[in-house]
């Protein structure tokens, strides 16, 4: 991983005025031009001379993130005269945004510009909701995708037939890699020393760490872990949960079933994860943020919910099944993607790039929910925010790097992944062994793929 | 003379129905029409729908593990119908005797029939969570060690669900069944009082009768409502643990909203719609036998 080859840009340069200027006229001139070719039939000329168009663009999240988007969507109408954004912030959790705006799409009123989660990508383009981006972003020369995290950008494209290749239909607004977050308190309590912040641990290692954070026959039972991601652990030990033309599912292997039944038996065996069911609503994170569960493996965006807690804690690297094997994480990101049926499609596309641009990124970041999609940005005080929790921030840059879309990215429906999902309960508890449930269900996974997935 | 008259009350009878007519043809039968034929192609919604015959009705007998699972789920919960009916008529025949406070008696019962589902399942969810809940707080209180939980274990989450589903009904079938018990003619049960019939025998020769066309009111609008659970559901576990407590109309729901497959679902609410309609019927039938006019 040629991580050193990439260029370090000081916090001071990307709001530097004279780039600033620069693409302010390059989004200019791309609109200048691209509203030439296509006529301009949708604009209605106001006093000053300038186009009066409208776009809507409509996103998720905290209320605490409004005032940021709005002051990053004010310096783009600033640097777009005659352009105007209406920003609605749908309340609450990615879920209840889908909804409603996948009824905004069936509906015909689907907005200009909207956020599209990595694994609700899929089904959003092979509907032909989303705009390609590839010719704008090729003519404009306005986003540099080279600045940008590979897996952040391939996630976003679509060939037609399969993900991750071919076009780009959205660009990343972020990227959030996962991290193991841990109570430093609850650490020093025990006596146990801090995970290193630079190498990740072996799997052994964290299982005995665990271990000694673990009160599992207390009245009030604590955990050293919420658990293991089952795909960072079929990853990590070589597996892959799709076959490379993802036409079946990957996971009838001893490396596969070995890896889930190692996640299974931190609960199971070891009694340093809880069963699940004990994990209820908001999941580990709960039981994490009431300090029953010491370490955590989350994203990024967990970082400024976590920053109200009341005790100390950092992140570490996610262990990895031993030394010989490359870290390789989960990360989520949320794409910005533009309607297939805006009027305004060159300002829809200039205003994505701004926001996925340095300008944008650099806003954005200080919510201290994202990694920025900008590779340089993340060596910056904006991202690492010295002084706020975590104090290792870099694991989560470094994580990035060895990072991998959810599977759930893989396929333009993913109904697959919730029979697994729902089947693999069945590990969790106990009542089956990975080695015996897997060729089982194979034919399940398999059906539920092809089945809604033709196009492969 | 009259004739032109009668024409012309005639065409303004026309003009105060064809509101409601007209409702009823653009959002309920255009729909269904709509639905029936989405049923027989694929259909994602943002392109056009692909004729594919009975593809969609095949795949939902023979291929998917969903439909049999989710409507075995929709089945358990109709346990909930006779529990809900029974309990209505007990609380109801206690307030039908209560003379003090018993206004607050009744909109103490009603309360759950006024709020909004979410504002339920929020107080549920409290009294049902593993770790801090109500209930499992009250067990732990009590010695019970390692109390379940209710909401994420397959085996419970149903039952669970069935309990606070009783609960949320249990205010609008008691106003019912308090209705019903005032039609009850007393000059019956004093007959029967004189001719020295049991309590119990005149609440089963008498008035369980005499309110028997209110139970089978409530046990076929209860069962319709329980074949179409949706919302509990929904705002409670989402259909989890691994589907245990999905209904029918949930997996409807996903299959349509969240996976775009409009014309299966379609299929499935057509399905539904069936099994409404044989389950009604055939409640129909029955109340012959029970049911007193």
């Amino acid at each position: 991983m040629a991580r050193s080859g990439f260029p370090r840009v000081r916090k001071e340069h990307v709001g530097d005025g004279a780039r600033r200027r620069a693409l302010r006229v390059a989004i200019s001139t791309a609109l200048a031009v691209s509203g030439a070719a296509c006529g301009g039939q949708n604009d209605r000329s106001s006093g000053d001379g300038h186009a009066d168009k409208s776009i809507v663009f409509v996103g998720w999240g905290a209320p605490e993130e409004r005032s940021v988007i709005a002051d990053v969507i004010a310096l783009f109408e600033q640097s777009t005269p005659g352009v105007h954004v209406t920003y609605t912030q749908v309340p609450g959790l990615g879920y209840d945004y889908l909804n409603k705006l996948r009824l905004m799409i069936v509906g015909g009123r689907a907005p200009d510009v909207f956020y599209v989660p990595d694994g609700a990508f899929g089904e959003l383009v092979r509907t032909g909701a989303l705009l390609d981006l590839e010719a704008r972003i090729a003519s404009t020369g306005i986003v540099d995708l080279d600045a940008m995290w590979p897996s952040a950008i391939d996630r976003y494209r679509w060939n037609g037939r399969r993900l991750h290749e071919g076009n780009l239909y959205a660009l990343p607004k972020d990227i959030g890699p996962t991290a193991m977050f841990y109570d430093a308190d609850r650490f020093r309590e025990r006596g146990v020393p801090l995970p290193d912040p630079d190498v990740p641990m072996t799997w052994d290692e964290a299982r005995v760490m665990w271990a000694s954070l673990s009160e599992p026959t207390a009245r009030v039972r604590r955990y050293g872990t919420t658990g293991y991601p089952f795909d960072v652990a079929v990853w990590a030990t070589g597996g892959e949960v799709l076959s490379p033309d993802r036409r079946t599912w990957a996971m009838v292997n001893p490396t596969a079933e070995g890896a889930v039944q190692w996640c299974a038996d931190l609960a199971l065996r070891d009694g340093v994860a809880p069963l699940p069911s004990r994990i209820e609503g908001g999941g580990g994170r709960e039981l994490f943020e009431a300090r029953l569960a010491a370490t955590h493996i989350d994203g990024r965006w967990m970082v400024p919910r976590f920053r109200k807690l009341g005790f100390d804690w950092d992140v570490a690297p996610i262990p990895m099944p031993d030394r010989e094997h490359e870290s390789i994480v989960w990360s989520g990101s949320v794409g910005l993607a533009v309607s297939a049926n805006t009027r305004y499609p060159d300002e829809a596309f200039a205003l994505v790039a701004w926001l996925a641009g340095p300008e944008g990124q650099t806003r954005l970041t200080r919510t201290g929910l994202q990694l920025p999609n900008q590779r340089a940005l993340a060596t910056t005080d904006v991202f690492l925010q010295p002084g706020e929790r975590p104090a290792h921030a870099r694991v989560f840059e470094r994580a990035a790097w060895g990072s991998r879309p959810s599977p759930v990215t893989e396929t333009a429906n993913a109904f697959w992944f919730d029979v697994l999902s729902i089947f693999l309960d069945e590990v969790w508890r106990g009542r089956r062994t990975a080695a015996s449930l897997f060729p089982e269900l194979a034919p399940r996974v398999d059906a539920a793929l092809r089945e809604n997935n033709p196009e492969l | 003379m009259h004739a032109r008259r009668f024409e012309r009350e005639g065409l303004w009878a026309y003009a105060f129905i064809a509101p409601p007519v007209l409702g009823a043809f653009v959002f309920a039968f255009l729909p269904m029409a709509a639905s029936l034929f989405l049923s027989f192609t694929r259909y994602d919604v943002l392109t056009p729908p692909d004729w594919i015959g009975l593809d969609n009705y095949r795949r939902l007998f023979a291929d998917d593990f969903f439909v049999g699972r989710t409507a075995l789920n929709t089945v358990f919960y109709l346990i909930g119908v006779p529990l809900g009916i029974a309990a209505a008529f007990a609380v109801a025949l206690l307030l039908h005797r209560v003379t003090a406070l018993r206004g607050l008696f009744r909109t103490v019962y009603f309360i759950p029939s006024v709020c909004s589902i979410v504002a339920i399942a929020l107080v549920w969810k409290w009294i049902y969570r593993a770790d801090w809940g109500l209930l499992n707080m009250t067990l732990a209180s009590l010695g019970v060690r390692d109390p379940p939980a209710w909401l994420n274990e397959p085996i419970l989450v149903k039952p669970s669900l069935v309990f606070m589903g009783v609960w949320t009904n249990l205010g609008f079938n008691v106003v019912v069944y308090l209705a019903a018990l005032q039609t009850v003619p007393r000059f019956l049960l004093e007959a029967a009082e004189l001719d020295g019939a049991s309590a119990w025998r005149r609440f089963w020769h008498v008035t369980f009768p005499a309110v028997s066309p209110t139970t089978f009111f409530l046990a076929v609008t209860s069962t319709i409502g329980t074949l179409q659970n949706f919302d509990q559901v929904y705002v409670m576990t989402r259909g989890g643990p691994t589907y245990s407590s999905a209904t029918f109309m949930l997996y409807i729901y996903v299959t349509g909203f969240q996976y775009f497959q409009m014309g299966y679902a379609s299929a499935m609410a057509w399905l539904l719609a069936l099994a409404v309609l044989v389950v009604t019927r055939a409640q129909f039938v029955l109340a012959a036998r029970w049911v007193h006019e």
